[in-house]
Parts: structure tokens; C-alpha cells; sequence
């Protein structure tokens, strides 16, 4: 696995949607197939918990270490490590490697694509939460060999994990200073449209580009400006505001971005959506996947941001049944507890169903559309018109490359075996005389050389008629040319498509 | 078809700030697991009685004792609190007296259990008394092997898995993957080697003996028998020092009677042990209260516990008890004084050597708080005291009631780390790389 990503969410003010974009960036990826550790690096005002909620055995966070327990140890680490003189050497990497796993949690949601979210919350919740916050020295913790300390939790941190999503805090404080300084390759910096915000993003990405040119590695920082609670009023104060912010942040565009800002700034873009302002749902439960008008929600908005940050164009949040939609939601709301859910395993079949249809499209779509993870025949027949009426438009492209893939194979399989007995028939025709010959000369071996090079030639025949068949008709998405070639090549003996296995794990 | 193997979930109820959410989450996990291995359906069987599935209102003595007399094995979740609760103990005894061929051999040692697996729930801190490993844990327990065995696999991840169950025990290994998955397989497959159990009858909590006070003397030498009784393995003795900014040496000024710990250490004169369930001690009541509690309050915080004697009765002794406390403080290991009533400084019952008591607290050479509980006294007015004696701001009043008295305790001791960390100089040693601070609008130049 290539070294992992440490991307940081920063706004100069709160109340942006950093932490629920992030929140929704790392459910797209892990969905995707990717590894993933987010970390709620806001200790002032730790709140990323909240959007996992449903997912998290101890939800609020009283009895899990996390972010602030860990750099205690570090720090302990550190000091204990000290030579003689007090001149300090950083924890050695095994001690950094336990102290991270102390604070991670596992988010409890399978992905089908082998995904998952690992967590680490800002700390402990609870009485002396505050103190421990408080009373660290960050100043004292570089002092004490803190920077070699980080620097060994990122070598780490990119070894076990493809994205690592840092939810920091605002404004120019030292941790946020950490955040996006230190520990980031890339920084998706959130602002809403006026001035305190745009003045103070654009002045933030200024220092951090400064301070990271002049530093020792000098390594470059990549920045995905984002503009978030845009309201649909006020048309041309709105325009203007758009203005003034776009060309403040103009010179923090991706390179190549810069020649086509419209472009980035149509999927970098957020929009103010009251009903996510209650409780703190994930997108992928909040909107309907994939629902007409798609365009137009949450979901669409943050699988473009995402798409955009990672340049994977095929990026999309994954569809749901409703049955597990409906029972996130309810863990979601207001005065409802997290799973707890002792030996609860009660499932409709119908619901398991459709749940491995979903995951199979998923695996389909994130492993590049290998037509073997298209649906199978018995599939198929057993999706009921009622099924489809629920499916977003994900699973309606998955259902029609589905149904093209079934249509070749069975164009193929038939073809295969028309073409053959007429290729045969015809060959023994060609052979006719010889063949003639041959009986009359009591000759076995000619008669049997003379059939296997029919069957051979009747083979070749079938092979083309069906190369020629399958190049005019409609082929499923991803199908590539090579594939396409030993379809026809080898015909009924191609093995087909089966049905999902919920138990396999997914090949990458 | 052979019965699935089925477990009884052994634990005690945690009623302080933990409503015990990764414990619930590993026994659904493990009965799931269990379930997977031997191909059950929990909609159709249940593998795994637990106390937090009997609804209100049903009769919990005869549903649990369904479970003791009936189930294939015991998994008892170890934390301080699983010794003291009596009904834990009860759980324990009916599965040890299920054994059939438990016996002891001749060199003391329990044999013929199988049926039990007691399970570390904490660090390895928690089940710690000053520098005795483990030696919280009962006698009748340390019999037991509670850590899965490596099975030799050569298997990199099982053995980190299990690295990891040992010094952190269970609840820090609750999704924390791929450790955890490993860990329960480990378990599972204990689960289901173990052999069959004959069923107990007429099983209930009250009549059940309590393992941890139970007379097992008497119970294997009762017919005269030349074997010799129980004798667990004594705790481990690997000398564990306090670690800067991980340790808090306690050292508590008093005249009542205590256990000591046989252990030499080179900051205290002496130890202070604490009384384990089962075993007579001559502490205070109201002393081996405060002492767990401050060890309830350190644990809690990830610090590892000392507590030491301290008699500060003549000058000389106080400045011994300075020096010491000055050195531990120079070497980031916290430290606080605690202070029985009957020597505060300036009461009217004076006694000789307050005044050195009075030279402790003033002293500056050490960083810590002055920890005053009321015991079996009245409250203290600490803002007169520091008044009237022109004390220092670093005395602490301590609650009376357990539960406020552990988070009083917390706090002052995370305030103390926050001021020890502070006090770390780093005399002139330069900076490898300074902390960076991002500028805000109008700093660009600078």
C-alpha cells in the first residue's frame, strides 16, 4: 500500500461544516475501500464524535482515551526518555505506535469494499477533561522533542492508513498551528461568505505556505479552499460575496485549477441546509442516495468536494436500504442512545437481499467495474419491480450494465454453440471428399484428423461470428478490450457471474 | 448434535461514571463470535447469560442461577470492584465447586479448573498495590491463567494482540483492530476447547459461597488430609518505579494503624499496603477507604499508585520527607501529601511536630497539593486555614462521599501534571523545532 494521505480540515471560524465535512469525507472513502483514521484534533470543542455517533460503542466519549491522553504519554514518554542533561530524545516508535492505539477506536459499520473508519476522539470525556486540556503545554511538549514525536506518529500513521482526516481547531491558536502546519500534506480550508471568515482563511493560508517554504524540508502544501453555507437569497449580495472571496483565495487553488476557477468553485461549494442543523447526521443517512434531483443535496455536494480532492471522478457515497437508513436515523435523533444492541440479529431476508446487492455494487464501482461483480442471472430474476422503484441512480446504472453484461453472455453462450454445429457442419461439407476418402480406405486416424480439424476450424468460426457479435452490441460499462476478446475466445467455457458472497473478502 | 458451548459473563456493576458500554459491546461481540464458530442463529439461542439481559421486574437470582448451574464456562471480567462484590465471588464458587476434579496437589496449587477464564478488564496498573504486580488480584484468582496462550503460530498479529490484552487489558482493546478480532478468536477457541461441565442444581446467590472470603483451608484439609491448602503465587515482585508524569506518590502523614508493604523502595521510609479482599489487614477502615480511592483516582487518570508513610514528627524527619518529595518532584513523578485531621497544623489538639508538618506545606521545593480528608472528622475550613496560618493555596479539601472524594482527587492530580509539565526546564537546551503558530490577518509580515 502506498504511504496514506494526512489531509487537515481547518476554518479560521467555527461553525463552517468542517467537521461535518470531514465527517462525510471519510464515510465516501472508507466506502470506497480506503483505510481510514480521522481524528478530532478540535480539543477545545471536541465535537466530531458526534457525527459517528450511531457507530461508536461509547458515543460520548467517557470512557475512551483520545487525542489529549495520548500526547500526555508522549510526553511522559519523552521525559522518561530524557539523558542526563534534560536534553530529550523522542519516544522510541513502538511507544508512540501504542500510545495512538490506546486512543483508536474502530467505527462498528461494515463496509462491503473493506473499507473502515478508524477514530480517535479528542479525549476522555468528563470531569478533568478540561484540566488535561488546559493544563498541556504545547510550548514545553516541542521543548521536550514533541516535533520528533510527531514526526514518528506521521511515519506511522501513513504506513497503516491511505487517508488521514484531521479535524483541527480554529483560528491561529498552537494546536491549530499543529494542524496545519505540521502533521498535513493538504489543507481543505472551509470559510463562509464574509469578510472576518475569507480575511482570516486567506491570511492563515498565507502563513502556513510561508512557514512551510521556509522550513527544512520545505515540502510543498496543497489547499482546497471550500465555501460553505451559502444561502440562496440575497442573489447579488450573494454574487458579490462570491467575488470578493474567490478572488481573495485565487492564488490557493490546486495548480491546475487556477486556469478553470469556475470549474473548481462549482464543486467546492456548500450549501446552507437546514435540516442538518439539528442533529449531526452523516450525508450518506441524512439524504436518500441517489434521489432524483440528486444534484441538489448534501450527499451530491460533499461526493463532488470529494471528488474533486482526490481526482477519483467515479467517488460515490454508497446506497442504502432503508431498513439501515431508517435505523441510523433513529440512533441519531435527539434523546436516542447509541447501539447497544445485546445479541440483536433479527434481519429480513428480503432486506439481506437487497443489502448484498448494494455491496456488490460498491465493490463493482470502487474496484474499477470488473463485470464479474455485475449481477448475476438468479440476481436479477429475483429483483422485483418494487426493488428498483427504491434504487437511486447508482444502482440504476449498476442495473443496467448488469442486465447488458447478461445479455452478452447470453448472446455469446448461444452463439457459441449455433456457430459451432454451422462452422462443423460446414467443415465436414469442405472435407466432404476427403472425408470420403478416408472411410473408403478404412483409414480411423484421417477420420479423426479430420474431425478434430473441423471441431478446431468449426471453433474459429464460432470465435469470430461471436468477436464481431459482441463488438456491435451494447456492452456494459468497464468492459475492457481484453476482456472482451477472451469472452468471445472462450465462449460457454467462460465461467459466469455469481452471486454475492457477503463472507469473501473483497480482492484489491 | 452436541450442545454449542455456552458462557456465563461474570462482572461487577461499574455505578460510577462508566456505564460500562465497551463491556457490553465485547460480550455481544464474543457471544456473536462464539455463535459464528459453532454455526448458531441467535434469533434461535442464546449463547451467553448476562446479567443486563434479565428485564426489570423478572426474578434476577433465578435467572442468573439458570445460567451458573447450566453454562459451559465462566468468563469473569477482573477489576478492583469484581473482588469486593460478594455476588461475584458467589458466581466464581459455583463454577470452582463444578469442577469435578478441583483439588489442590501437593505443593498447594489449585488444580482441575478449566471452566473459569477470568479476563483482565484494566492495565496492568489497576491490579497493582504500590510495587506488587497483580497483587490486588485475590489469591483464589491468581491460580488461574488469564491470558490466552501464544499457540506458537509465529503469527506476528496474535502475538502483538496478545502483548497488548496483557499490559492493557480488555477494555482498551474494544475495537481496536486487528487486535481485537485476534482476541476473540483467542477466546472463542478457549471457549469451545474446554470440557463439558456437569450442571450444579439448587443454584442461588443465596446460598452460594463468596470464593474470595470462602475458608478453602478448612475446604481441602477439612478431612484431615496431608495437602497442603491454596497458596496462590505471590504477586510478582518486579520493583516498579514511578515514571515521570505517569506515577503519583501519596504520602499520607498519620498516626492510624496500617499494613505496610514489605517492599524497600528509596523514596519512602515505608509502604503503605492495601487490604485485599480475603486476606486481614490491620489498616484503618477509614485509611484503606482513602487509599482506594486515591488508587481509584490515579487509575483512572492512567497513573500508577504508591502510597507511602510519611511522619514528619520531629524537623529532621520533615526535611528528610521534603527532600524526598523535592526529588521526585525534580524527576516529574507527582507527588501529594495527605494530611490526617489529628496532625493538622494549627488545631487546637497541637501536637509535637506540627510544625514540621507546617514546614512541609510551606516548603516550595516540592510541586503537589495538600490533601486534607475528614475521615471520620468534620470537614475542613481549608480557606481559615490558609488564612488564619497564612498557608500557601495548595491545600485541598477533600468530600467525604467515595465518589466525589475520587473526582476531587482527579482533578487536583491532572493539576499537578499540568504544573509539574510547566516546571520542566529545559536549562538552555535548544529547541529541535519550535511549536508552530500560524499568523492571522494583519501578521502576514511578521
Amino acid at each position: 500500500m502506498e504511504d496514506g494521505h494526512i489531509t487537515t480540515f481547518y476554518s479560521y471560524k467555527g461553525g463552517t461544516g468542517r467537521s461535518m465535512a470531514l465527517a462525510n469525507f471519510a464515510w465516501i472513502m472508507a466506502a470506497s475501500g480506503k483505510h481510514v483514521l480521522v481524528i478530532d484534533w478540535d480539543l477545545e470543542a471536541p465535537g466530531l464524535h458526534r457525527y459517528f455517533r450511531p457507530f461508536l460503542v461509547d458515543p460520548d466519549l467517557f470512557e475512551t482515551d483520545g487525542l489529549i491522553d495520548a500526547f500526555w504519554s508522549f510526553t511522559a514518554s519523552a521525559v522518561a526518555n530524557a539523558d542526563g542533561r534534560k536534553r530529550v530524545r523522542s519516544g522510541e516508535i513502538s511507544d508512540v505506535v501504542e500510545t495512538l492505539e490506546d486512543a483508536t477506536r474502530r467505527l462498528d459499520w461494515k463496509f462491503p469494499t473493506g473499507g473502515y473508519i478508524d477514530f480517535i476522539g479528542a479525549g476522555r470525556q468528563g470531569g478533568t477533561y478540561s484540566e488535561r486540556v488546559n493544563s498541556f503545554d504545547w510550548k514545553r511538549f516541542y521543548e521536550l522533542g514533541g516535533a520528533d514525536v510527531l514526526s514518528a506518529a506521521k511515519t506511522h500513521l501513513r504506513k497503516r492508513y491511505q487517508w488521514v482526516l484531521i479535524d483541527s481547531r480554529t483560528g491561529v491558536s498552537d494546536t491549530s498551528g499543529i494542524c496545519t502546519i505540521q502533521m498535513p500534506e493538504t489543507v481543505v480550508a472551509f470559510f463562509t461568505l464574509n469578510r472576518q471568515s475569507v480575511e482570516g482563511v486567506a491570511a492563515v493560508l498565507r502563513s502556513i505556505r510561508s512557514f512551510r517554504s521556509a522550513s527544512v524540508d520545505g515540502s510543498k502544501i496543497n489547499f482546497f479552499p471550500v465555501a460553505t453555507r451559502i444561502e440562496n437569497a440575497e442573489q447579488a449580495r450573494l454574487e458579490v460575496a462570491r467575488g470578493y472571496a474567490r478572488a481573495a483565495l485565487a492564488d490557493f487553488l490546486p495548480a491546475k485549477m487556477r486556469s478553470r476557477p469556475r470549474e473548481y468553485w462549482d464543486k467546492m461549494e456548500i450549501t446552507y441546509r437546514p435540516a442538518y442543523a439539528f442533529e449531526e447526521v452523516l450525508a450518506a443517512f441524512g439524504d436518500a442516495t441517489g434521489a432524483a434531483g440528486a444534484a441538489d443535496t448534501m450527499l451530491a455536494q460533499v461526493e463532488a468536494t470529494a471528488q474533486l480532492i482526490t481526482g477519483d471522478e467515479d467517488l460515490r457515497m454508497p446506497e442504502l436500504v432503508d431498513a439501515d437508513r431508517s435505523e441510523v436515523l433513529a440512533k441519531y435523533a435527539f434523546g436516542a442512545l447509541a447501539a447497544s444492541a445485546v445479541g440483536e440479529v433479527q434481519m429480513a431476508d428480503d432486506t439481506d437481499f437487497l443489502r448484498n446487492l448494494l455491496a456488490k455494487e460498491q465493490l463493482w464501482r470502487t474496484s474499477k467495474f470488473p463485470w464479474r461483480l455485475l449481477l448475476s442471472r438468479r440476481e436479477l430474476d429475483l429483483l422485483t419491480p418494487e426493488d428498483q422503484k427504491g434504487f437511486g441512480r447508482n444502482m440504476a446504472f449498476y442495473l443496467i450494465q448488469s442486465e447488458r453484461m447478461q445479455r452478452l453472455l447470453r448472446s455469446t453462450q448461444i452463439l457459441a454453440a449455433v456457430m459451432f454445429v454451422v462452422g462443423f457442419i460446414t467443415m465436414l461439407f469442405l472435407y466432404s471428399n476427403t472425408l470420403k476418402y478416408a472411410l473408403a480406405e478404412g483409414s480411423p486416424i484421417m477420420v479423426l484428423i479430420i474431425i478434430v480439424n473441423s471441431a478446431i476450424g468449426a471453433w474459429m468460426f464460432s470465435v469470430l461470428s461471436r468477436g464481431i457479435v459482441a463488438a456491435i452490441q451494447d456492452k456494459p460499462y468497464g468492459l475492457r478490450l481484453l476482456q472482451l476478446f477472451n469472452l468471445s475466445l472462450y465462449g460457454p467455457l467462460q465461467l459466469g457471474i455469481s452471486d454475492y458472497d457477503p463472507d469473501k473478502k473483497p480482492v484489491r | 448434535m452436541a450442545e454449542p458451548p455456552t458462557f456465563f459473563f461474570s462482572h461487577a456493576r461499574q455505578d460510577r461514571e462508566t456505564p460500562g458500554r465497551y463491556l457490553r459491546s465485547f460480550f455481544d461481540d464474543l457471544e456473536i463470535k462464539l455463535a459464528q464458530w459453532s454455526g448458531i442463529n441467535l434469533a434461535d439461542q442464546r449463547l451467553g447469560t448476562f446479567d443486563a439481559r434479565v428485564p426489570q421486574g423478572e426474578n434476577w437470582d433465578e435467572k442468573l442461577s439458570r445460567g451458573l448451574g447450566n453454562d459451559s464456562c465462566l468468563v469473569a471480567i477482573l477489576t478492583p470492584l469484581y473482588f469486593n462484590r460478594p455476588n461475584c465471588g458467589k458466581e466464581l464458587a459455583v463454577f470452582l465447586f463444578r469442577s469435578p476434579g478441583l483439588a489442590v496437589d501437593t505443593q498447594g496449587a489449585l488444580t482441575g479448573v478449566r471452566n473459569v477464564i477470568p479476563l483482565r478488564w484494566l492495565p496492568e496498573n489497576a491490579y497493582a498495590a504500590n510495587t506488587g504486580r497483580d497483587s490486588l488480584i485475590p489469591p483464589i484468582l491468581r491460580l488461574i491463567e488469564d491470558t490466552p496462550a501464544d499457540d506458537e503460530r509465529e503469527d506476528e498479529e496474535r502475538t502483538k494482540a496478545i502483548e497488548r490484552y496483557r499490559k492493557k487489558g480488555m477494555e482498551k482493546c474494544v475495537k481496536v483492530e486487528p487486535h481485537y478480532g485476534e482476541l476473540l478468536d483467542l477466546f472463542v477457541a478457549r471457549i469451545r476447547g474446554l470440557a463439558e461441565l456437569p450442571p450444579a442444581v439448587n443454584v442461588s446467590f443465596a446460598t452460594a459461597h463468596d470464593a474470595f472470603n470462602y475458608d478453602w483451608v478448612s475446604h481441602f484439609t477439612s478431612a484431615g488430609a496431608t495437602i497442603a491448602p491454596p497458596t496462590a503465587h505471590a504477586p510478582t515482585d518486579a520493583p516498579v518505579a514511578p515514571r515521570p508524569l505517569a506515577s503519583v506518590v501519596v504520602f499520607y502523614v498519620t498516626r492510624r494503624t496500617f499494613t505496610p508493604d514489605t517492599n524497600a523502595v528509596y523514596f519512602a521510609d515505608q509502604l503503605i499496603a492495601e487490604p485485599l479482599p480475603g486476606v486481614p489487614a490491620a489498616t484503618d477502615p477509614a485509611l484503606a477507604a482513602l487509599l482506594a480511592d486515591v488508587r481509584e483516582a490515579g487509575v483512572a487518570e492512567g497513573f500508577t499508585v504508591f502510597h507511602a508513610a510519611a511522619d514528619p514528627a520531629v524537623p529532621a524527619r520533615a526535611e528528610t520527607l521534603i527532600a524526598r518529595l523535592s526529588y521526585l518532584s525534580e524527576s516529574f513523578v507527582l507527588t501529594a501529601l495527605v494530611i490526617d485531621p489529628s496532625v493538622w497544623p494549627g488545631t487546637s489538639a497541637l501536637e509535637t511536630g506540627t510544625d514540621a508538618v507546617e514546614q512541609v506545606i510551606r516548603s516550595s521545593r516540592w510541586t503537589g497539593p495538600v490533601l486534607l480528608p475528614p475521615l471520620d472528622t468534620n470537614a475542613v475550613d481549608v480557606g481559615r486555614l490558609v488564612k488564619t496560618l497564612d498557608l500557601p493555596p495548595r491545600l485541598v479539601a477533600l468530600p467525604r462521599a467515595s465518589e466525589e472524594r475520587v473526582a476531587a482527587l482527579r482533578q487536583s492530580f491532572v493539576d499537578t501534571r499540568g504544573r509539574l509539565l510547566r516546571a520542566t526546564g529545559t536549562d538552555g537546551v535548544p529547541a529541535t523545532e519550535s511549536l508552530p503558530l500560524l499568523r492571522g490577518v494583519g501578521a502576514e509580515g511578521a
